[in-house]
Parts: C-alpha cells; sequence; structure tokens
C-alpha cells in the first residue's frame, strides 16, 4: 500500500485499540489501523488520493488529555498516540453523522445502480441505523445527464469529492468539480457543459470512486449482486491493468475496479471502463468466411463451419510450405496464443518468416531499441518505480494521457506526492505538460535532435554518470559535436534556458551531486509507438527510430539504466507487444530471444517440437513434414511489402490488431496485400480493411472471451481469465492453429493455455519461472529462470541489457 | 336397519339445503383476497404506466429463481423493464416477491386455472402478466381492507363462508 504519507522513514509507535502499531511517521490513523487489520469505516476516503476529511464516518476516539473525537483519514498516527476505533462516543458520533446524512439521501436503494456495494448502505447497516429521528421531505432531482457515459443524481451525492479528487489527482484534467454551496452544493461540469466537450477522458473513475450511486454509469442497469465477477486484464494497451468484468447471462455488463490490486491499483482509463463495449460490439465476426473471387470484379463472400474453413485453408496453405509464407501474429493475442502462431510458422509451414503486425512507427521504435539495449523490451524497470524511486524524468512523445493512461496517472500521483519533476517533449496540449515546470513543444520534426540538444548539454555540463562512460563514449560524444545549444535552440524553437534546464532536470533532479549514487533517479517514457506516420516516415515527431535511440542515450549517459526509478519505457500500443516479441514473434529470433541462427537453440526446439509430427502430411498436395527449424532471418514486417511485390511471399496469414478494425496497417503493405495468392486473416471484427482483402477470415475470441497470459509493457506477465464465452462462433488462436496445425499432420494436443505456458515455461529461458498457479495473485516480471526466482523488475548489463550508446544522426 | 338411517342423515339434512357444488368453469370460485394465485403485474391505471420500476427485488428474492427479469437503462439515466418472463411451472406461489416490492407492481393476483396443453404456455411475458394484473383491483382505490384482510363482501361469498367457517356447515 503507497499513500501519500509515506516519503519519511521515520517510524512512530502507536496503539490502536490496544494493540501496538508501527508505521511510518505521517501515516494517517486511518491506514495504519488498516495495516494492523483493524477497519475503520469510511465514506470519503479513497487509497492513493490525499485526505479530504468530509464524511466525518472515520470518526475515532484519541485517548489522553488533548484527546477527542478526530478523523483518522486525515491525521497522522503520532508517537505513544492511544487510539480507540469503536468505542461508545465514536459510535454514537458516526450514528448521529449517519443519520444526518440519511435524511437528505435519496433512498431509492432497489433502482439505484450502486445498491449491494454502496458504501452508505454498508455503514447504514454497520451502525445499525434502522430509524431516522430527523426527517424532511426529499428533495428529488431527475439525473444529469454529464455525458454519454455517465449520469449524475444529485440527491444521491454526499458531497465527499472522491470524484473530484480523482479527476483532478489522478487523470490530471479537472474535467468535474464541486460547485455552489450549502444544500446547492453539487457536482458539475464547468459551465455545465456536456463532459464530452471538456477535458474528461471518459474513463469513468468518477463512478468508480463514488461511494454512492451518485455517479453512474448509463450504460449499466443492473445490481451488483446479480453479476458474475471475472478478475482479468485489460486487453487494450500494454499497460496491463488488472480489471474486474462483471458478466451475466453470457454478456459483459460492466468491468470494475480491484482496489490496490495489479499493476493499476484499481484505477482504469477509458478503454478499460468501457472496452466491453469492443468486445460485444455488433461489428464482431461471427462465423469463418471465405472468399472466393469470380472473374474480374465479383468477389463473394460466405459464412461457413469451422471444419470447411480449416479444410480449405489448409488445403490451399499446403501449396506455400517454406519461405513463400509469412505470419504477421498480432500483439493484441496472449502468449500462448503467439507461441502457438510462431510454433505453427517455424515447426510447421517451415518458414522463417514471422514478426508482429505493427504500424511503422511501432517497428522503428523495436528496431531502435534492440540497437540500443540489445533486446526488444518495453520497459527497463517496473511501472511500480513511480511510486518510490522516480524523482525526475523524461515525458516524450504523444498525449501519454492517452497512450498510456494509467501510467500517466501515477505521473500525476507522483508530482503531487513525491515531488517528482518532469520534462515534457509533447505537440500534444495535455495537463501532464501545463502540471510539468518544462513543457516543450519543438517544431515539427526535431524532437531528436532536441533530446540530442540535451544529451550534449548533459555531456558538456558535467551532469552525465561517471559510470556511464564506455568504449562508445568518445564517438557519441563526437557525434554529437553539432547539437551545440544555440544551434538545437535554432532548429527546435526551444529557447538555450529550456534545453539546459531541461538537461538539469533530467540529469540531475534539481539537486546537487551526492557521493553515493551521483543523481536521483529519472526515467524516460516516449510514446512515439503510437505516433501517426504517413506513407513517406513523417510524423510530428520525426524519425521514431532516432527519438528512441536518442532516448536510450540520455538514459545511458546519466547512468540511468539499471537502476530502480530510473530506466526507459516505450509504451508500444498492443496489450501483449512484449510478450509476442518475448514469444518469438519475430523473424530472427525463436521464442525467448534466442536467436534462430544458433544451431544451439535451434536444436532446443527441435527436440521439442519436430516429434510432434506425423510420418508424413496429411493434405493432398505436396507438403512434407519439417524436420528442422528454418535458420536464416526471415523477412520482418518492413521488409514484406517489397517481398510481396517481388513474389517472394505468395501465402500470408495476418492477426488483425484491435486498431486494425479502421486503420489499415501500413499504406505500402495493404497495397502489396492484394498481390498475396492466398491471405488468411484472423480477426475479431467483420468487414476490417484487412479482412476485405483476405479469402479466409477467421473468427478470434478477444481479451475477455478467452485465458492466456499477456506480458505487460514493464515486462509483469499476467493472467487473463475468461469471463464470458466467445461471441459466434470465434476461437481461440491455440484452438485455430492446433485445428490447422492437426489437419496438416502435425500434432498439437493443447488442451488449455496452461499446457501451452508449461511447454514456454520449460523452453524458453524467461518464462523458466511461470505458471498459472504462480500468476494466480498477482503478476510476475520476466526473465524469471526458474519456480523460485521472484522475477527481475529490473534489467540492467547483468540481466538482458547490453546497453550500447548509438552515435546520433547528423544534424537536419 | 337404525344404522342405514343414521347414516343417511347427513344426505337428508343437505337434500333441502342449497347445493354446495359448483358449476365449474361455468361458475367460478371467488378466491380469498390474499390467496395467492399467480404473481402478475400491475399498471397505474390512470396513467397506464408500468408500476415496476425494474428494481430486480422479486427476481432476487424469489426461491425457485423462476423470475427473470430484463433492465434496460433508460432515457432518463434510471432503469426501465425491458422483458419480464416468469416460469410459472416452477413458481411456489409463496408471494415473496409480491412482499417484497417497493411499489406493489407485482402482486398475487387470484388467477388459479394454470393447467396448459405443452410446457411453453407456463411461461409467462412482460404483457401477460400484465394483462392478468390489470383485472385486479388496486390497494388504494379499494381501501386497506382489500388487502389487509378479509372484507366482509368476500366473506358473504359461498367460498367465504366455507372457508371462514361460517354459515355452511
Amino acid at each position: 500500500m503507497v499513500t501519500a504519507t509515506r516519503t519519511e522513514q521515520k517510524m512512530v509507535t502507536g496503539s490502536i485499540n490496544g494493540q501496538e502499531v508501527t508505521v511510518p511517521a505521517g501515516t494517517v490513523i486511518l491506514e495504519a489501523a488498516r495495516m494492523a487489520g483493524i477497519e475503520v469505516p469510511n465514506l470519503c476516503f479513497q487509497p492513493l488520493m490525499r485526505a479530504w476529511g468530509s464524511c466525518r464516518i472515520c470518526t475515532v476516539e484519541i485517548l489522553g488529555k488533548r484527546g477527542g473525537l478526530i478523523e483518522s483519514c486525515a491525521t497522522p498516527l503520532g508517537d505513544g498516540m492511544e487510539v480507540l476505533t469503536h468505542s461508545p462516543g465514536v459510535m454514537e458520533a458516526r450514528q448521529f453523522i449517519l443519520q444526518m446524512y440519511l435524511i437528505d439521501h435519496a433512498l431509492d436503494c432497489p433502482t439505484c445502480d450502486k445498491s449491494g456495494e454502496c458504501y452508505l448502505q454498508d455503514n447504514t447497516y454497520l451502525h445499525n441505523i434502522h430509524a431516522n429521528p430527523y426527517r424532511r421531505p426529499k428533495l428529488a432531482q431527475a439525473y444529469e445527464h454529464f455525458s454519454e457515459l455517465i449520469d449524475y443524481k444529485w440527491d444521491r451525492c454526499i458531497m465527499c469529492n472522491r470524484c473530484t479528487r480523482v479527476c483532478d489527482e489522478m487523470i490530471g484534467v479537472t474535467a468535474i468539480e464541486s460547485a455552489f454551496r450549502s444544500l446547492e452544493s453539487t457536482i458539475a461540469p464547468a459551465y455545465g457543459e456536456d463532459l464530452t466537450d471538456t477535458m474528461c477522458t471518459s474513463c469513468g473513475m468518477c463512478i468508480a470512486v463514488c461511494p454512492v450511486g451518485a455517479l453512474t454509469d448509463r450504460h449499466f442497469g443492473l445490481h451488483p449482486w446479480e453479476l458474475d465477477t471475472t478478475e482479468t486484464i485489460c486487453g487494450f494497451c500494454d499497460v496491463g491493468c488488472t480489471i474486474n468484468v462483471e458478466a451475466n447471462r453470457g454478456i459483459v455488463r460492466r468491468s470494475t475496479n480491484l482496489w490496490e490490486r495489479g499493476t493499476n491499483h484499481g484505477y482504469l482509463c477509458e478503454r478499460g471502463k468501457w472496452g466491453q463495449e469492443q468486445v460485444q460490439h455488433p461489428g464482431r465476426l461471427f462465423y469463418p468466411t471465405l472468399r472466393r473471387r469470380e472473374g474480374p470484379t465479383g468477389v463473394f463472400a460466405y459464412e461457413t463451419t469451422w471444419d470447411e474453413a480449416i479444410d480449405q485453408i489448409a488445403e490451399s496453405l499446403a501449396h506455400y510450405q517454406g519461405e513463400q509464407f509469412a505470419f504477421l501474429a498480432s500483439p493484441d493475442n496472449t502468449n500462448e496464443e503467439t507461441y502457438v502462431a510462431q510454433l505453427f510458422t517455424r515447426a510447421v509451414m517451415a518458414s522463417p518468416n514471422i514478426d508482429r503486425s505493427m504500424s511503422g512507427a511501432q517497428a522503428n521504435v523495436a528496431e531502435a531499441t534492440v540497437r540500443g539495449l540489445g533486446v526488444d523490451v518495453s520497459n527497463t524497470n517496473s511501472m511500480q518505480e513511480l511510486f518510490s524511486d522516480v524523482k525526475a524524468g523524461l515525458v516524450v512523445g504523444p498525449d501519454l494521457g492517452a497512450t498510456a493512461p494509467v501510467a500517466s496517472y501515477w505521473f500525476y500521483h507522483s508530482q503531487i506526492y513525491r515531488e517528482a519533476q518532469y520534462v515534457v517533449i509533447s505537440h500534444d496540449d495535455y495537463p501532464l505538460g501545463w502540471r510539468s515546470p518544462l513543457f516543450l513543444k519543438p517544431r515539427p520534426g526535431t524532437t531528436a535532435t532536441l533530446l540530442n540538444g540535451i544529451a550534449r548539454e548533459i555531456l558538456s555540463q558535467g551532469w552525465a554518470s561517471p559510470a556511464a562512460s564506455s568504449d562508445s563514449l568518445p564517438a557519441f560524444r563526437a557525434s554529437l559535436e553539432r547539437f551545440d545549444n544555440d544551434h538545437v535552440s535554432e532548429v527546435t524553437g526551444i529557447s538555450s534556458e529550456n534545453i539546459r534546464a531541461a538537461a538539469r532536470l533530467y540529469a540531475t533532479a534539481g539537486t546537487k551531486p551526492n557521493t553515493e549514487n551521483q543523481y536521483p533517479a529519472s526515467l524516460i517514457y516516449q510514446s512515439v509507438a503510437h505516433a501517426g506516420i504517413d506513407a513517406t516516415g513523417q510524423s510530428p515527431y520525426g524519425d521514431p527510430d532516432e527519438i528512441t535511440a536518442a532516448c536510450i542515450n540520455l538514459a545511458i549517459i546519466t547512468g540511468n539504466i539499471g537502476r530502480p526509478g530510473g530506466g526507459i519505457a516505450s509504451p508500444r500500443g498492443s496489450a501483449n507487444f512484449q510478450g509476442a516479441t518475448d514469444m518469438g514473434a519475430h523473424p530472427a529470433l525463436l521464442p525467448g530471444g534466442l536467436a534462430a541462427s544458433s544451431p544451439e537453440a535451434r536444436l532446443r526446439f527441435e527436440a521439442a517440437w519436430m516429434p510432434q509430427w506425423g510420418e508424413k502430411a496429411t493434405t493432398s498436395n505436396g507438403f512434407v513434414p519439417v524436420r528442422s527449424l528454418p535458420a536464416q532471418k526471415g523477412l520482418s514486417v518492413r521488409e514484406l511489402p517489397d517481398a510481396i511485390e517481388a513474389g517472394r511471399i505468395k501465402a500470408m496469414i495476418i492477426g488483425n490488431t484491435i486498431g486494425g478494425r479502421y486503420e489499415p496497417l501500413d499504406a505500402r503493405l495493404m497495397a502489396a496485400l492484394e498481390k498475396v495468392e492466398y491471405l488468411v486473416v484472423t480477426d475479431a471484427y467483420a468487414e476490417t480493411p484487412l479482412g476485405n482483402l483476405a479469402h479466409a477470415v477467421l473468427p478470434m475470441a478477444m481479451s475477455m472471451e478467452k485465458d492466456g497470459t499477456f506480458t505487460a509493457f514493464d515486462r509483469t506477465v499476467q493472467r487473463l481469465r475468461a469471463a464470458v464465452p466467445p461471441m459466434g462462433e470465434a476461437l481461440g488462436g491455440i484452438e485455430i492453429f492446433a485445428r490447422l496445425a492437426r489437419r496438416m499432420g502435425y500434432t498439437m494436443a493443447y488442451r488449455n493455455p496452461a499446457q501451452v505456458m508449461d511447454e514456454i515455461a520449460k523452453l524458453v529461458p524467461g518464462y523458466g519461472g511461470v505458471t498459472y498457479a504462480r500468476l494466480e495473485r498477482d503478476g510476475l516480471n520476466v526473465p524469471t529462470a526458474s519456480y523460485a526466482d521472484a522475477g527481475t523488475p529490473i534489467l540492467d548489463a547483468a540481466h538482458l541489457l547490453t546497453p550500447q550508446l548509438v552515435s546520433a544522426r547528423s544534424m537536419p | 336397519m337404525f344404522d342405514e338411517v343414521k347414516g343417511f342423515k347427513v344426505t337428508f339434512m343437505r337434500l333441502f339445503k342449497p347445493a354446495v357444488t359448483i358449476m365449474y368453469p361455468e361458475e367460478k370460485r371467488h378466491m380469498a383476497p390474499r390467496y395467492r394465485g399467480l404473481p402478475s403485474l400491475r399498471t397505474d391505471p390512470d396513467t397506464g404506466e408500468a408500476l415496476c420500476v425494474a428494481c430486480g427485488l422479486c427476481a432476487r428474492i424469489c426461491p425457485t429463481s423462476c423470475l427473470e427479469m430484463h433492465v434496460v437503462p433508460s432515457e432518463e439515466g434510471d432503469r426501465e423493464l425491458g422483458e419480464f418472463i416468469l416460469r410459472a411451472g416452477r413458481c411456489m406461489f409463496c408471494g415473496l416477491c409480491s412482499q417484497v416490492c417497493p411499489v406493489d407492481a407485482i402482486t398475487m393476483s387470484h388467477e388459479y386455472e394454470l393447467s396448459v396443453m405443452d410446457r411453453d404456455g407456463l411461461i409467462y411475458t412482460k404483457t401477460e402478466l400484465a394483462s392478468i394484473g390489470g383485472q385486479l383491483p388496486n390497494w388504494w382505490e379499494a381501501g386497506s381492507g382489500a388487502f389487509a384482510g378479509a372484507p366482509d363482501a368476500w366473506a358473504g361469498t359461498r367460498d367465504g363462508k366455507a372457508l371462514l367457517g361460517k354459515g355452511v356447515d
């Protein structure tokens, strides 16, 4: 449990209900009591947010001369303090307060969405309020529509300001605030505007934190007791938030929050809160669809059964065994599915051409990361360090509040409670920039130049870490020769003072060096993988490759690699991008990052995979069992368009991403795909640009519909659980490729994803310690070598990384 | 001989009294006001609107889970009854649903003719239940007596007499 007040390490000892409690100084009594296992009832207290003290239900009694009744959520436990949480005086006070609340509370519990999980209801029962001596006519008011998702009912509101606090402190947008005074006081968006016209991100956190039913989800109309809950992982970005999916009658009704659980501590964003509406979208693909081209223009598509689809796909793909086949695995799919997909490509189709299906910017970031760090990791550190170690940081790229929203919440949190300072370099106007000491908007295309300018400033001012000096440093220093402050300022349009200030803030966090650690830890979050990129590779940020390399260089020269609170993170977008890389959806790397060119690595996998082949293939043409894995490097997603144009790739399977529903992959690749002789697409949605090109489209289960594991961007492997059966006849990827492989003569006898994970744990070095049993309660940071290995939250040179300064390209 | 006459005593006594037999189905029984027939849905007689606020408590409390409520969020922001299904084959006529209803929208009707030729007929939908409920008197019109106790009007009927132990033997 992380609290606002736990920065000091001095400990105090008090007694709560006669029980000795020792907590860090500054811990409020309520938190201290929770640590001791004593629950103090409350309405307005929300973990991770500032104390408000408006509800007064958390009143406790402090004994002694200067004691009395006091609110425990805002009073720190003092040394020698004696606290009673349930004394008769306290109970009487709480009962009185609750009776006061109940005078004007609507008491329409039967039709209130919150009924059953309402804090006011719970407290009323808990304090045995069965009659209210205070009465007056209820002041009923109709629902106010804040937006098409959020409703507000004034007569249920207890004005605890949890919603406005979360909106301000976590989301950073302050879209709603409390307005007016006394009996007229209300929660309202500014000027009563519709929330969609304000800064509101529609994250629904106000609904989630509301202790009563004042703020409600307009799309939800059930009671909590009617719902079955499943704890799972959100499948819409790679932060890896834990969500609680509540379903009934086979339909997900809402996603709720599990406070203090998971990497997100229960907080969610718009995609997590309303993700089920994407999963249960009427545009989902329900049945396998085959498409026949008849004549030059006529295309005839028809829905069919799985058996027929698998039959036809197997017979067609069998013509293309070897290097003329390519696979683009969707990074939205689970680790197990990606593993099976690359197994299918390598061991069944005997092709080395497998890559993640990703945009140009994502591919750029991935390549630059490999150059700089040696492996493609989205985050060298854990996101949780924002709560403990981060002192300063650099946030580069598109609005972090939109690309990795829950990560951005912790930035606000560390700004408010840990006084961390950030330099934001972005073209998007967003609150993190406004709230940071430096918000830099370089001219279009000059972000990398600015970062290199900052690097040069750090080196020339002597703020670099002594630990950073390596063989590559002189060359790097030389390559920065032309990035002097004035020149960079001229090119980027950022004043030279600001460049120096940014360099100082990132390298030193505004402090003087100390002997131990030179400077406090600083991290870098760069989200340029999300930057829109057009056919010519242009984006407002410039080349993502260069920006990524510049960010990694900065982290290396300041000694922030392999250090708590340091590191470099690059959220990539798709939920399991990191996992897809780890599972070998990579043209040159087998699962676990083992080079396909290495005979030992191939032998390791051949020994496990090849025995599954039968004597001969069961398709009707020249398809043969594979006896060894391809050794050469396959084609990456960026090399594919040319290879297809040249006729080297004739058949493909592409796993479409969630984002691919509207946006085609990449203009060049989409144009080239027309020339592919046989294209199979696994897709969750019907009529997508990619699916419309395919000869066969197979319906794929989405994240709330299947079991498996996701690897979040900070390498946390977490358990994905099925909450509802898949829509229509959609299947999970394991089953699809297992059926296809079986039809072609290769036995994939996986009965469930856990079996696949067992095989992964046996074969893939970094996942050696991953089992479903260990993931049951919490995630696990890979690499983890064995079941005894607790995981590696921080990567450094001893763990995977080979940090390498990459010389900056010449100045534009 | 005497025993035979004695045996016919009741027969001869009934001979001059009106017949107790109800000529069902031409003649229907009068059910006690609190008789628990098929649960039904009532509408507001003035506006014709359903009284149900779709809170789902009836479905929740139903011991046999014979009630199924589908709720749709309404335009106003609160909830609306989408579909309401009563599986009468499972209903044990305990009346808990009508007791728990906060707005008296579901009440036990006097409907007892529930035999059907196939099981599908035992599934009642919202409109069917509303048409049964529409025939019931409303307690605010009938006065509290209609539901609070046995009214005299009913007590005067043959069924009432029979059940209350007055009149007929």
